[in-house]
């Protein structure tokens, strides 16, 4: 058997791999870390690059400043269109989500809300009758939540985050201060006032509320905020005395001017590079198990220049697999690792998420700020879970922008009309500073049919199978979704607001019926459950620890993990049980090289 | 560049801001070559023409530039220009019956983007650059100012 080069061997250089990484190094571990997609520049310069390729860009999705390398074709919002991208989509309903394939992954364009679960998201199973129980409770997570607040940064206040169960140590604050809420957010929450709306058997009060974001805000004492960073051809690390502060670009997503909002490439700048070695465009296409133990002797994978590429493989004393939940799969499935009852793959979840939109009374001056800074929490749990799904809002600064592409479709259909001149200044003056809208994201359960599989008749450039996607939407997060459009209604029709919603607008957006009622739905990006983690081998992939039951030296980790998701934006758990599963393994490392040979064994072993 | 010249004149009275905010965003040299770009020299010549014999007459502009099935969506095209940034091709028909416009839809240029006029009517920035501040948002900003072209002053 070959010799590790390395202690770990991590795939995917996202936040769960960085967060890993950086765990893993601080315990003086050494780590290789193979990226699919290109690199990312690490220098200011570089990034800003990528700044101009998203003023340039005509459409301005979410991917628009993040092109990826044809290698490694990966999933794109406008796909939807035509269903023709990445995804092999097996119906019966698409699956609106996408993510990116590139060092410093998704969290590039991430919008940066970092909320915990609830407790109560954690025994879904036991105390609803839906869903499963993760082997972990929130108090086992609550200690890393806090860790994965440091390491992100996150701007909250305590006094705002105490709903539905959700506790921190005593004398704990977020580091940073909440990000101020917008001008519109505070005109909300005044006209939606006292609104109650019934829901099960209960009244509940509807409030607006500042979320924790990942965004650099005032920092608390002790803190000192991370901006962007400048690594030099040398090494050298410099911080680039920006993004210290979030300076309301409004552009959360798809790229953070300034990097105030956080991305896994600052993680990755931060760890000393004695320790860590990224190799980029390096496809991890095969897992390598000795079939006696089930034990993984390497990571074979494809690094690609041009259209050639080569096959290396990976040695380590342990192996994770932070990839993306969809990635995950697919690199179990292709090294015919499919889990207990075909497992891997299976319980894909996202937060189907509808818009609502209107026009309010008064200007409310959208399109300033962080692209959101405050949600509606009050959904997100309480007894009518046993019945149908939860859901939470994200109350909009971006006005129309999302559903209908404003505010350009404004101007366009302004002057389609015929208005020129003042006529026309004056009407969009009005228009576009009274747009008010609000994401309506709907919890989704997991369900075994909902899955990943390989489609080996679509190949890219690599040879490598597509990941298809089974995929349908249930009874449960259909009737969540009735109710938050009902609850939408309500608030828009206490705060005076024209409701603007129409489904004509988003007519390439996938549709579902329920009941009489057609929804538009899109995805979150977030998702979740393809390698689900439990306390019984026979049922789940992973451990609590995120370990592989089947492979002792293998951990997936990611929001493939998550039994269940909750209504929460999923990277801070991601973080929060990366940082756990990194002192896990710490620890075994730790242990076993001190019993082997001594403390300083790591040194001299390789 | 007397060209130039009538271009903004004209694009004066089609978005309704006065000279100095349309050379304010340093766009007015590269949407005219825009202009040029996409449509013969005639057309831009009697796009022009037309425009400037309005003068005066705004009622008119209605009738007699924006709804003249040649001139009618070049204009719409500059208005469209001057707010978003953006050069949308002329749709099929047109594209058959007068021969031009080959240029694709496309955003001009990054400062074009970054200077559209509907950023400064909504009291806002485009995403991603000109921001105004951490917790500026959290404010109300001053109402946008009225819209009364100046005749002076050029």
């Amino acid at each position: 058997m070959s010799t590790p080069t390395h202690d770990v061997v991590v795939v995917g250089a996202g936040v769960a791999g960085a967060v890993m990484a950086k765990h893993l190094t601080d315990a003086g571990l050494r780590v290789l870390m193979l990226e699919a997609g290109p690199g990312t520049p690490q220098t200011l310069d570089g990034y800003e690059h990528h700044l101009n390729t998203f003023y340039e860009a005509s459409a301005k999705g979410p991917e628009s400043a993040w092109p990826t390398a044809p290698q490694v074709p990966q999933p794109d919002t406008a796909d939807l269109r035509f269903n023709d991208g990445y995804f092999v989509q097996r119906g019966p309903q698409l699956y609106g989500s996408s993510y990116s394939r590139l060092q410093g992954g998704s969290t590039l364009h991430w919008l940066g809300v970092s909320l915990r679960m609830l407790p109560e998201d954690f025994d879904m199973g036991s105390r609803f009758g839906v869903g499963r129980d993760w082997p972990l409770r929130y108090d086992d997570l609550e200690p890393f939540y806090r860790k994965a607040e440091l390491d992100l940064g996150v701007s909250a206040d305590v006094a705002d985050q105490q709903y539905h169960g959700i506790t921190f140590a005593d004398g704990y604050d977020f580091p940073m201060s909440r990000v101020p809420m917008s001008y519109a957010d505070q005109w909300l929450a005044d006209a939606v006032g006292d609104l109650e709306v019934p829901i099960g058997t209960e009244s509940v009060p509807i409030q607006v509320r500042s979320y924790p974001a990942a965004r650099n805000s005032m920092p608390r004492p002790g803190y000192g905020p991370v901006g962007a960073l400048d690594r030099r051809g040398d090494g050298q690390v410099r911080p680039g005395l920006i993004g210290e502060r979030c300076q309301g670009n409004t552009s959360c997503t798809p790229i953070c001017p300034v990097q105030a909002k956080y991305n896994a490439g600052r993680t990755l700048a931060q760890i000393d590079p004695g320790h860590l070695e990224v190799r980029a465009q390096a496809v991890a296409s095969k897992i390598n198990v000795d079939p006696t133990d089930g034990m993984v002797t390497g990571i074979t994978y494809q690094r690609y220049d041009g259209s050639s590429y080569v096959e290396e493989v990976a040695i380590g004393r342990r192996y994770v697999l932070a990839a993306h939940a969809v990635e995950n799969a697919k690199i179990m499935l292709m090294s015919g690792l499919t889990g207990p009852n075909d497992m891997v793959g299976a319980n894909l979840m996202d937060h189907p998420t509808l818009y609502a939109w209107g026009l309010a009374p008064e200007p409310v001056y959208p399109f300033r700020g962080p692209l959101s800074t405050a949600g509606v929490e009050d959904l997100r749990g309480g007894p009518f879970r046993s019945t149908h799904a939860a859901f939470r809002f994200d109350v909009a600064n971006d006005g129309w922008r999302a559903p209908t592409g404003a505010p350009d479709t404004t101007v366009t259909g302004e002057v389609d009309q015929g208005h020129f001149g003042a006529d026309l200044r004056r009407r969009l003056a009005t228009t576009l500073t009274r747009q008010v809208r609000l994401s309506l994201a709907v919890e989704q359960l997991p369900d075994p049919a909902n899955r990943i599989s390989l489609d080996w008749r679509f190949l890219d450039p690599l040879g490598n199978p597509r990941p298809a996607i089974n995929y349908r939407i249930d009874e449960y997060t259909l009737a969540g979704m009735v109710e938050a459009k009902r609850v939408a209604g309500a608030m828009f029709s206490r705060a005076g607001i024209e409701d603007r919603s129409d489904d004509d607008v988003q007519k390439w957006f996938p549709t579902i019926e329920h009941q009489g009622q057609v929804f538009s739905y899109h995805g979150m990006g977030h998702f979740a459950g393809t390698h689900m983690m439990g306390d019984d081998a026979r049922t789940s992939v992973v451990d609590h620890s995120q370990r592989s039951w089947d492979h002792q030296n293998l951990y997936l980790i990611g929001s493939g993990s998550f039994p269940t998701m909750g209504t929460s934006n999923p990277t801070l758990t991601i973080a929060a049980l990366a940082v756990r599963t990194a002192e896990t393994l710490a620890a075994e490392l730790g242990d076993l090289s001190a019993g082997r040979v001594g403390a300083n064994v790591r040194s001299t072993d390789r | 560049m007397d060209r130039l010249k009538e271009f903004v004149a004209v694009s004066e009275r089609l978005t309704g801001h006065r000279h100095i905010e349309l050379m304010g965003t340093g766009s007015a040299e590269e949407y005219l070559q825009t202009l040029r770009r996409a449509v013969p020299e005639d057309l831009v010549e009697d796009l022009l023409a037309t425009a400037h014999d309005l003068d005066g007459h705004e009622d008119a502009v209605t009738v007699e530039l924006l709804a003249d099935p040649r001139l009618g969506p070049v204009a719409k095209n500059i208005i469209v220009l001057w707010y978003c940034g953006t050069w949308h091709q002329l749709n099929d028909d047109w594209r058959q019956t007068y021969g031009a416009d080959p240029v694709d839809t496309h955003v001009v240029s990054a400062n074009a983007y970054l200077s559209g006029l509907q950023w400064t009517v909504a009291r806002a920035h485009a995403p991603g650059g000109n921001m105004q501040g951490f917790a500026a948002w959290a404010d109300r900003p001053a109402p946008e100012a009225e819209a009364e072209p100046e005749r002076t002053n050029r």
